[in-house]
């Protein structure tokens, strides 16, 4: 090796969180590969197969997987989706083109298609084609603010900058802090010499890129994002979610079971993973099994809100109401500023009709926190558990305000009113 | 049902096509051998460009360090630039090429060095380091070239993580270290591209230094993406402001960074140019920042600046996202008079062409016409908006190569050794990648990062030098079918800067007309092109050419015989 040519030293041992991650998706892989190994005649098995080989950088196996989940079962249109995004990310345009193209053939009402195939439009310079896929998304998803956006810059690069300016409008409306919707609204005010908006939408547009950069910066600078780790879990988590749902579709919940618990084990954040793990037991009436999986959860996890969330509602189901109060307190404990803890406590006194001042005290938390309808209904009601009719009523004048055609809040409000 | 087919948003990664997608078992492989077969035959089809590599045989001995140890230091992803200068003035193009030095936890002897290599012609090369005395051993990454002291010779400024150098040439083939003299040493920070341009057009260089981040080896930080070590974005230590020296005229500097309004922006500067971008007679300062809006900051005429990027346009791509810039070109691509942008960038990003629409303002014209083709799964780093086959359009060439040296473990869709990318202008407003039929210079697969480009055989058409990550470098001839006619330009400055650095040169020959600009600095942390060249297709003659030099005055020469280097004085041909 030449002077100076360098490398030595280079690659000493693997560090903990890398070995770590690097197992992780050995396991989202093998049990991906189990679920096509148990039913090699499914399509999905292979979309979910494709998707953990997506998803650990390993793309050509992924798309043979897609491929073959096609071949299966071509309504497979997410299947499409993922293919021409693995095109679309390598620059070949075209190809992205033709593989929405078929997905649209198998699923014309499937929005993220027809955004896929306006982005690889507007990639193209084909801004005419890209305005037409990007309409057809926006009449399928009206409320989505990204699709609005995107149509705004196809109208942009068409040279319509009136069109573009309605359609960020549109994004602004549904995500009030689209950062880029702001820049676009700033290119096309400068482009119509719209020179006052112009100059409000690039003010805007500064502001909330500078909070976007500073939330950047925080978690590019988090021990945790530097090692990678948590991201490889969260992944992980939701190919082993992907398993558990595959096995129990096939009636084989013993499979699923384990998967649905190591997902949630890996993903302290995932609810679905949960909420699936405490189904799968209650169809089985198997409510202590449930129980007894989330207490696992917990003590591994024991700063976890979520998991108390789930033991109270476990023990609740079972009839114990001290042990569910308990966890709902420790998730108020938990996660103070959530209005999780303080409506199921609330609830579950109210139900049981037992300490009525710490329902009430929990439901105004509740209302303070979240100050919709129904947590206005449900403080009326621990008011009335606590014989304060003013109190009430005043709870229960909210939730009409805010729910004026709600005819359960408005009959309660009435009652309470006219009773002597 | 849905299986978690869903990606998190952030993780960067790029997928491939499968290259059997809807054939059968038995089809798959005689579909394949089809393909191969197709790709051969295209690839023997030569195209208008052809790029020889030569660097075998050359002489060149130059290897590249980045003075790695497995720690991952930001610095060594992104070291470095090369520069193309006649340091002895025979009238060819000699090539200095930068290197990284150890950093901690790297042993290396004897220690690396930048290095100058003498062109001795018919494409041999002379190690003349030692002699000349540039040999440099600090951490290089930005280098400029001009004549300072405007004493007929080209200095060479290095830009260094660490006190940078400035080199002054002695004339005879020898360059003295003049750092503190000059005070330009700018102190212990993380350089980047450097350029000399004249601020205030009182004929003498001034000198702006780009500095990348707030780093230190004592703060370095490592990360992991999917398992695997890599190297941290810029963000995790944070921007810095940029310095700027005033030349006083005597072979000193000042500072003036503060009163400039320079220091006023703090930005991860990387690639700059220095260009009259608005076209109002000055010189202003363009800065490529990684992941962060870029800076356009437009000079007054005095050598007071303020950032304006985001009015210009050049500041973000089209969607208002700050890109990781690394390289900054510019050249009219379009021959409409106005000189515009290329931005290269990292992977998953369009290496961005921004068209001047006039008036200081740009747009981004990537998809529109073809310039991002190839780029996406690539990172880019330097480039030239150059015309290789001499027909009157800019063409683009795109030095590649990953940052990420574990990237080939974490996503199979790009890998670090890339091959370099050349688009051709068809001249009617579109890019087309022409990479796989221009020569073997296009194959060659390194991770690439400054590059340089300019005619160093004298044969009429410009060749190319790449600067290659922890390899040797990368010499391209241009051995493209000669019969279209050129003209370079040389410029001498009287009352304005000897080298002409910031003078506009307008050549009108029949229905065509270019315009160029003499840079100081430029691309990816690299400098060429001091002289201007001018691919003129099948035009025998230049009915004009015009210099606009920076002091205000013009010189203009008639009917022009072409297929030559044409050296104009300043005021020696007034219209």
């Amino acid at each position: 090796m030449p002077p100076g040519s360098v490398q030595a030293g280079r690659a000493a041992e693997v560090p903990e969180p890398l070995a770590q991650a690097e197992n992780l998706k050995l396991e989202a892989v093998s049990a991906a590969t189990a679920v096509v190994a148990e039913y090699p005649e499914t399509a999905i098995s292979y979309a979910l197969l494709g998707s953990a080989h997506f998803n650990v950088g390993r793309s050509r196996e992924a798309a043979q997987d897609l491929q073959r989940c096609l071949e299966l079962d071509p309504r497979q249109v997410e299947a499409y989706e993922i293919l021409a995004r693995i095109a679309c990310e390598k620059g070949e345009l075209e190809e992205a083109v033709r593989r929405c193209e078929e997905g649209l053939k198998q699923g014309p009402g499937f929005p993220e298609l027809l955004r896929r195939l306006g982005r690889a439009r507007l990639d193209l310079g084909d801004s005419a084609e890209a305005v037409r896929a990007f309409e057809q998304a926006v009449r399928l998803a009206p409320q989505d603010s990204e699709t609005h956006y995107l149509l705004g810059q196809a109208c942009l690069q068409a040279g319509h900058p009136d069109r573009a300016r309605h359609s960020f409008e549109r994004a602004i409306a549904l995500t009030p802090e689209h950062t880029q919707a702001y820049f676009g609204l700033f290119t096309a005010c400068s482009r119509l010499r719209l020179t006052e908006e112009a100059g409000r939408y690039r003010q805007r547009f500064l502001e909330l890129e500078a909070a976007d950069r500073r939330t950047l910066t925080d978690r590019t600078t988090q021990e945790d994002t530097l090692s990678g780790l948590p991201m490889v879990r969260q992944t992980v988590a939701r190919t082993l979610f992907g398993a558990g749902q595959i096995h129990q579709f096939h009636q084989r919940p013993e499979k699923a079971a384990p998967l649905f618990l190591r997902a949630a084990f890996l993903a302290p954040d995932n609810a679905a993973a949960r909420t699936a793990l405490e189904a799968l037991y209650l169809k089985q009436q198997q409510p202590e099994a449930a129980l007894e999986a989330f207490e696992k959860l917990a003590a591994d996890q024991p700063e976890n809100a979520l998991n108390h969330l789930f033991l109270g509602r476990l023990h609740n189901r079972l009839g114990r109401f001290s042990d569910a109060a308990q966890a709902y307190r420790k998730l108020q404990e938990l996660a103070p500023d959530r209005p999780e803890g303080y409506q199921t406590l609330a609830e579950l006194y109210l139900r049981t009709d037992r300490e009525p001042v710490a329902a009430r005290a929990a439901a105004q938390k509740l209302v303070e926190l979240q100050p919709t309808a129904p947590n206005y209904y449900l403080l009326g009601f621990a008011c009335v558990k606590n014989n304060d009719r003013s109190g009430a009523i005043a709870a229960m004048e909210q939730a009409v305000a805010l729910s004026p055609d709600n005819p359960g809040f408005r009959e309660f409000l009435q009652r309470l009113k006219s009773a002597p | 049902m849905n299986v978690g087919l869903d990606r998190h948003p952030r993780e960067p990664r790029v997928r491939r096509v499968p290259s059997s997608s809807g054939t059968g078992r038995w089809l798959a492989p005689l579909l394949l051998a089809g393909l191969a077969l197709a790709r051969a035959l295209t690839a023997q089809e030569p195209g208008p460009i052809q790029m020889r590599e030569v660097t075998r045989g050359s002489g060149m001995s130059f290897i590249h360090t980045d003075g790695s140890s497995g720690r991952r230091y930001i610095v060594e992803t992104v070291c470095c630039g090369l520069a193309l200068l006649d340091y002895d003035g025979d009238g060819d193009s000699d090539i200095y090429f930068l290197n990284g030095a150890p950093l901690p936890g790297a042993a290396m002897s004897p220690p690396p060095r930048n290095a100058l290599y003498r062109n001795e012609g018919n494409w041999r090369f002379t190690d003349v380091t030692e002699v000349a005395g540039v040999g440099d051993t600090g951490y290089g990454l930005g280098v400029c070239v001009a004549d300072y002291d405007n004493d007929g010779d080209p200095d060479l400024y290095v830009n260094n993580m660490g006190p940078n150098v400035l080199y002054q040439n002695n004339g005879h083939g020898g360059f003295t270290d003049v750092t503190a003299v000059a005070g330009v040493g700018n102190g212990d920070q993380v350089g980047a591209g450097a350029c000399f341009l004249d601020i205030e057009n009182d004929g003498d260089l001034d000198l702006y230094v780009a500095n990348y981040v707030d780093f230190s080896c004592a703060r370095n930080q490592s990360r992991a993406v999917n398992g695997h070590p890599a190297y941290v974005g810029p963000m995790s230590y944070g921007p810095v402001p940029d310095t700027l020296y005033r030349n006083n005229g005597d072979g000193t500097f000042t500072d003036i960074s503060v009163a400039s309004g320079v220091r006023a922006v703090a930005g991860t500067g990387m690639g700059m140019i220095c260009a009259d971008y608005d076209g109002d007679g000055d010189t202003d300062v363009i800065v490529g920042n990684d992941a962060m809006a870029n800076f356009v900051l437009r000079n007054d005429g005095t050598g007071r600046f303020e950032e304006v990027g985001l009015f210009s346009g050049l500041a973000y791509d089209s969607h208002g996202i700050g890109q990781g810039t690394m390289g900054i070109e510019c050249g009219d691509f379009d021959n409409d008079g106005r000189l515009d942008f290329h931005m290269t960038s990292y992977q998953k990003q369009w290496a961005i062409l921004y068209r001047n629409l006039g008036d200081g303002l740009f747009q981004d014209v990537t998809a529109l016409t073809g310039a991002g083709t190839g780029t996406l799964p690539r990172v880019t780093w330097g480039s030239g908006l150059v015309d290789f086959d001499n027909d009157g359009h800019r063409d683009l060439f795109i030095a590649c190569g990953h940052l990420q040296d574990t990237v080939d473990s974490w996503d199979d869709s790009t890998s670090y050794a890339q091959r370099n990318l050349l688009l051709r202008n068809t001249g009617e407003g579109r890019f087309v990648d022409v990479s796989e039929q221009a020569g073997d210079g296009l194959a060659v697969k390194w991770s690439s990062r400054g590059a340089a480009f300019e005619d160093l055989d004298g044969d009429g058409d410009v060749d190319a030098v790449i600067l290659n990550s922890r390899r040797e470098p990368t010499l391209l001839r241009n051995e493209s079918p000669r019969g279209n006619h050129w003209l370079e330009v040389r410029l001498r400055g009287t009352r304005s800067n000897r080298d002409g650095v910031g003078a506009r040169i307008v050549v009108v020959a029949g229905d065509l007309t270019l315009v160029d600009e003499i840079h100081s600095g430029r691309g990816y942390q690299s400098h060429y092109g001091l002289q201007a060249h001018f691919g003129l297709g099948a035009r025998t003659r230049a009915d004009r050419v015009e210099v606009q030099w920076p002091g205000g005055t013009r010189d203009v020469l008639h009917d022009v015989v072409v297929d030559r280097v044409l050296r104009i004085i300043e005021g020696q041909s007034r219209e």
